[in-house]
This record gives C-alpha cells, structure tokens and sequence, in this order.
C-alpha cells in the first residue's frame, strides 16, 4: 500500500537504455515540505530519475507516483504544480525574452508578477533581447524564472547552476533561501556543486550506476562522518590509535587527521582525554562525505 | 605517420563518409557508362560528366579540412595549419586526373589533340573541383551550396552546359589549360592564406549531414540569431499583434484544458509566419516565383518536384511532443496539440500549393514559348491532380519522424527514399499507356491511411513512450 503522505514515490522503479541500467530497482519518498539534494557522477542516472518524477520517461518495471497520482498520467492540474530547470534550458528561440515570459505565464493563473519583476532585475536580464541569441547563463536565469514565476509546491532544478557565474550563482543561492520558507514546496536539486547545495539541502540523495547509495537527512550525514585532529600533548601519539570505524588517517609523529563513522562526539572526546591529546572535531562538508559514500 | 596521413584517414574513418563514397562511386560508374556511350555512339556531351562530380566532390572533400581547421585544439597543433591546402591538393589533382585520362578515349583526334585535350580535361575538373571547395568555405551552411545541385542538374538539359564544356575543352585546350593553371595557383594562395587558422577556428559550421543532427542545427540557429540581430534586431519576430491575440486566448481559456494548449501550439508553430510584413511576402514570392517559373519550363515531369517538397520538408518539423516540461501540458495534451498542428500544417500547404498551381494556370496563356539554342520551351501549369499529394505525404513523413525521432539521419534517409518512390510514381502516371488510373475515391482512401497512421503512431507515442528530445 503507497503511503498518501509523500509528494513523490518510487517503488521498485527499474529504467533500462540498451545495455545501461539508468535505474536499478528504485526505491525512494520524497515528503512534503523537504529540499533534497541529488547527487551522483555523470551517468549516475538523476536526471532519469527526474524525468521519470514528471512522466515524462515511463519506468521499464515498478511504479512512480507523484501528487498522488501515477507520473505517466500526470494532468495539466498537476503539472500546473511542477515547475521543472533542465540542464539543457530547452526554450524557445525566436521569441524575445518578454514575449517568452509572457507566453509561459498565460497557461498559470497562480503566476507572481511581483516575483517576476523583482527576479528580472536582480538578475539582470534584458527583456528586448531574442531568447536564442542569449548566452548560457542568460538562458539557465530565464529557464529558473519560468519554472518558479508560477510558485510551484514540487520545484524539479537539474544542474540548475552549471552555467551560471560566481556572482548569479550566489544570486540564486539566495533565490532558493527565499522560496524555501515556503514550508509548503519541496525542491529537488541535482548539482556537481556541493558547495552550493549543502547550504539549502535537508535532505541527500547519492546515487551511483542507477542505485540510491544514500538516502539520508543532510543532519544524520554530518554526524555520522566526524574530521577528528588529534594532537599529542606530551611527546608523541602511540603507534596504535584505539579509535574504531576510521576511514582515513593521515598522521605524523604528534599529530593524526582521520575520519571516523557512526562515532559520538563524546566519545571521541573521552578517548583523546584518556590519551592526553587535544582534540578537534568538525563534521565533514558535503563534499567530503560524497567522496567517501561513492568510494 | 605523417599529419597529412592522419588526416587523410577521416576519409575512411567517418561513417558518414561511407555513403558519401558509395553515392561517389555509384554516380563515378555511371559516368563510365556516359563515356562509354559517348564513344560508341558518338554522343556529345558525355565526356564532360566528371564535371558536376568533381565539382560535387569538392564540396564534400572541404567539409573534412574545415571540419579540423574549426576546432580549437587544432589551432595549436604542431604543423596543422598548412594541411587543408595539402589535403585538398592531394585529393582533388589525383581525381581531376583519372578523369581526364578518358578523353584519350575521345573520338577523331590526333595525339597531340588527345595529350592537349586531357591536360585541358584536367584543367577543367580542378576549376571545377576548387569552385566546390570554395563554396564550402565561402558559405558556413553547406546544405545551401548542396541545395544547388538539383537545379544545375536540371539546368544541363535546356542550356546544354554539358556540350559546352566539352566543346571547350577539345577545342580551345590552350585557354583552358591558362585558366586551370591560374585558378590552381589560386587555390593554392587562398588556402595557404596565414590568417586560414584564425579565420575559422572556433567558427560555427554546418557540415555533410549536419542538418539532421538537430542539436547542432539548434546550436548554429541560435548563433544565426544572434547575427541577424545584431544587423536588424527586428527581422523575424513575433508582432505585437499576434502575441496579443495568441497570449490572449491562452490565458481566457480553461488551465490545462486542450483548447489552451492547441492555441499555445499555433501560436508556437505560426506566431512568425503570421507576423511577417507585406515586404517579407514579397520578398518570399519574389524568391518562388522564379524557381516556380523554372519548374513550369522544364519538360517533361520533373515540376511535379513541387508536390513532393512540402512532404520532405517536415521531416524535421517539431510537433511539440518530444519536449521537455515547459508548459503544464500532459501527454493528452501534446497528442492533440501535435495533431492540431499537424493538420493545419498539412491544411496551409496544401491551400499554398492549390495557390500555385492556380498561378501557373493563370499565367500559362501569358508566358512566352522561350527557345535555347534550338530547343523549344513552352511554360506547362502544374498538374492540379497533384494538388493533394502534400496532404498524403506530410502524414506519412511526419509519422518516419515520430518513430524515429532519435535517428534524424535515418528519418531522412526515409523521407527521401519516399520522396523517389512517389517521384518515379508521378512520372509513370503522366504516361498515356500507364494502365492504373488513379480516381478521387483512391486519393480518398489513400488520404484516409496516411492520417490513420499517423494518429496511430501519434497517439502511441504520446501516451506510451518516453517524451524527452534529450539526453538518452
């Protein structure tokens, strides 16, 4: 029995092209209200998974459910809740950038004017210029622009940032900060830029060859993985540290940098006491913990 | 191995160019054969055949050198920069050469005629292969220079380029030859100009098959765009006007409902055509008529070409199924939005072409006979029974690109083997003693298939395959 309560469901989803398995029994719930960070190499089968959260790729085997209904059957009304980047900002060329807007916002009677002017100029974006002589950020501001002027409650951004520069990349970092107190919209985010994402997402997804490695609260990650340094207060560290679950050390004589897993801060700390070390802990940044999930 | 070497082996090594060679060599073997006819039977003009293939050859051996020229890493390649000229040299003075080695097999002349005759035959083709090449280089889109065959190939008859060129050749050997060498050492300025890397590296180009690779064709639109804009930031847009009346109609009717999308759909796949000036027609009936006025001169069934063009040009049109999230338009949506678009589409050509045909009745009483080099020419109206053939095939074409939508190079492939069938059909039907009649209750029937097909395919793809142009 699917539970009614998540904005998404997968069950058992498999999706094949050829030889490559893009998705590989997938199983996942996506809740009202969480911003889930999707991550994974090129080919990792996100923007598969993605596509087939809107309908518009069809699972080989297993169902997809989203608003509660199946994503192949997806109506106009639902739709109408979705607003969806693609990598690629799929657009149409000949129109100017204000008869695009324009053209866009007529299907959605919720679309925000007020949103739509603000983001226009603090993105800057020319609205006399033809959408197909914009340049790849130009595009990807205008892309994020139809896909939230109507304040969707699933917001679906795949690489929304690739093409951005440092400033509008900030920009939109702050765009996201904003549409998250909603409490009502759930976002789904899939990024190369850790750094970017680990400041908005509550939710990680990591993905490797169509399968979900991890599907975890952002929280539980951060204390799960510690960056303990441990410095010897009287001569050196002895040759055997009586730490458990290390994933990597590097040390010197009075001093070790290591990782460990499922480790309390408090015992980390007790044992440096017994050890008469200083010891420092800091939970690992996103990026850290996707290299040592995906290795 | 050498640079050139390395180079030379794209010839193999691109799949693209085992067609290209196929299609060579076939039309090559029946040039023998002309050659061999002109010899046997004494017929003229059948010598100066390599003429058009090595013209033809030039354009497709250039893509290859401009193909590497334009990308970046080869700018800063060791030794790079001199290779287009070497590898156009090395294959255009070989083939100009085999060619011109059938002239010793040309009737009634000395040997010292003979030995002029295949220098001046060797002349000839390299002007004729450089002139390919140059057009190659000279215009970025090359299904432009290619869009240029069918009329020289259709122009051979009535002005006789053919026995021209060879009468050139045999008979003024020495002017030719002066021209050959000039245009040679020409070539081999131009393309060892010092600016020929900077020129073209990182350009955008539109090569051999790139018209059907439809993210290229997206990319160099885009970039066409930006040009035109820049030059005449005005030319091809939307009118107020029109964006006025589609957007309205958007936004009055029901969210989501079909009526919403048909309108989005229209005005998608219109809202330009629709917002051009009076200016911008002319301009576009001043472009037709002639070529309109050509096809009515020539004999025989070749204008029936026009019936055929509109089905081969929506090969590649867009119906809005294949696209990503844009609008809030589900897969129910899409099916009717595409078959709305597909039958006005097919509607507006038909109406265009049935305009045509009118035009050419209208004009016929008043359009001279025209006689080239004793050759009668009367201007015959186009055959008004062919006036639904657009609406036959654009179902048909339309539905090869829906199944193959990810496959654009095979889709064409189709489209045209289609295109030839129906050409050869439309010939054989003009005969007196073809023994099918074709009556309107068959056109009727035919009409019928095409589009349940079409819906068939539509409907299927619409609600049951994956719906996204990109990616895998």
């Amino acid at each position: 029995m699917i539970n009614p309560n998540p904005i998404v469901q997968m069950r058992n989803v498999s999706k094949g092209f050829g030889k490559i398995q893009a998705l590989d029994k997938l199983d996942l719930d996506i809740k009202r209200g969480e911003i889930v960070g999707l991550l994974g190499a090129n080919g990792a089968g996100k923007s598969t998974l993605l596509r087939h959260i809107i309908g518009l790729y069809l699972a080989d085997q297993g169902q997809c459910i989203t608003f509660e209904t199946d994503a192949a059957k997806l109506s106009p009304k639902e739709l109408g809740r979705i607003g969806y980047v693609h990598q690629e900002g799929e657009l149409l060329e000949w129109m100017t950038t204000k008869q695009l807007i324009r053209y866009v916002s007529a299907y959605y009677n919720t679309w925000n004017h007020d949103l739509e002017d603000k983001y226009i100029a603090d993105f800057d974006i020319s609205l006399k210029d033809r959408v197909g002589s914009l340049s790849p950020g130009q595009r990807q501001k205008l892309a994020i622009l139809l896909a939230i002027g109507f304040e969707p409650e699933l917001l679906i951004l795949d690489e929304p940032a690739s093409t951005l520069d440092p400033i509008a990349r900030s920009q939109f970092l702050d765009l996201l900060l904003q549409i998250i107190q909603d409490e009502n919209r759930t976002i789904i985010i899939s990024s190369h830029i850790l750094s970017d994402v680990e400041k908005i997402i509550d939710h990680t997804l990591i993905m490797r060859e169509g399968k979900i490695l991890r599907d975890s609260s952002f929280d539980s990650l951060r204390e799960e993985f510690l960056k303990v340094t441990l410095t010897s207060i009287n001569g050196k560290l002895s040759a055997k540290l009586p730490f458990e679950n290390i994933i990597n050390c590097e040390r010197e004589d009075c001093q070790a940098v290591f990782t460990v897993q499922n480790i309390s801060q408090q015992d980390l700390e007790a044992k440096a006491q017994a050890l008469n070390c200083k010891i420092e802990i800091r939970p690992l940044s996103l990026e850290e913990i996707y290299r040592i999930i995906v290795s | 191995m050498s640079i050139l070497w390395a180079n030379l082996k794209h010839l193999y090594q691109k799949r693209s160019f085992w067609f290209v060679g196929l299609f060579f060599g076939a039309v090559a073997f029946g040039i023998a054969a002309a050659i061999t006819q002109a010899v046997t039977r004494n017929k003229q003009g059948g010598f100066s055949a390599p003429v058009l293939w090595m013209l033809l050859v030039g354009t497709f051996i250039a893509t290859l050198p401009i193909d590497v020229v334009t990308k970046p890493f080869s700018y800063c390649l060791p030794g790079h920069r001199n290779i287009p000229r070497k590898f156009l040299f090395f294959v255009g003075l070989p083939l100009s050469f085999l060619w011109s080695l059938s002239f010793f097999f040309f009737p009634d002349l000395n040997f010292v005629k003979t030995v002029l005759a295949c220098l001046s035959a060797f002349s000839t083709f390299t002007i004729f292969y450089w002139l390919g090449v140059w057009l190659v280089f000279r215009f970025r889109n090359w299904v432009v220079v290619f869009a240029l065959f069918p009329l020289l190939l259709l122009g051979d008859k009535p002005l006789n380029m053919s026995v021209f060129i060879e009468h050139a050749i045999v008979e003024s050997p020495l002017p030719m030859i002066l021209l050959g060498g000039l245009v040679n050492f020409l070539a081999l300025s131009y393309w060892g100009r010092d600016d020929m890397a900077r020129r073209y590296c990182g350009t955008m180009r539109l090569e051999v098959f790139d018209a059907w690779n439809r993210e290229k064709m997206s990319k160099f639109r885009r970039a066409k765009l930006a040009e035109k804009d820049k030059k005449k930031p005005t030319s091809m847009r939307i009118s107020d006007g029109v964006e006025g009346f589609f957007v309205s109609r958007i936004s009055r009717a029901e969210t989501g409902s079909l009526q919403q999308n048909i309108w989005g759909s229209l005005y998608k796949s219109f809202g330009i055509m629709l917002s051009q000036q009076r200016q911008d027609w002319m301009r576009f009936l001043m472009l037709i008529l002639p070529i309109l006025c050509f096809l009515c001169y020539m004999p025989g069934g070749g204008k029936n070409i026009i019936f055929l063009m509109p089905g081969l040009m929506v090969t590649q049109m867009s119906l809005g199924v294949y696209s990503n999230l844009l609008i809030c338009d589900g897969r129910r949506q899409r099916f009717w939005s595409a078959l709305t678009l597909a039958v006005t589409t097919g509607i507006f050509v038909t109406v265009v072409i049935v305009l045509l045909a009118i035009a050419t009745y209208l004009m016929e009483s008043i359009m001279p006979q025209l006689t080239v080099k004793g050759h009668d020419f009367a201007f015959k109206a186009l055959n008004m029974n062919f006036t639904p053939v657009p609406f036959l095939m654009i179902p048909v074409t339309l539905t090869i690109g829906l199944i193959f939508y990810k496959k654009p190079m095979l889709t064409m492939l189709l489209a045209m083997v289609l295109f030839q069938i129906l050409f050869t059909f439309s010939i054989f039907i003009n005969l007196k003693n073809w023994p099918v009649q074709i009556g309107p209750v068959h056109i009727i029937i035919m009409l019928l298939c095409s589009w349940a097909v079409f819906v068939a395919v539509l409907r299927h793809i619409s609600m049951r395959c994956c719906l996204v142009n990109q990616g895998r």
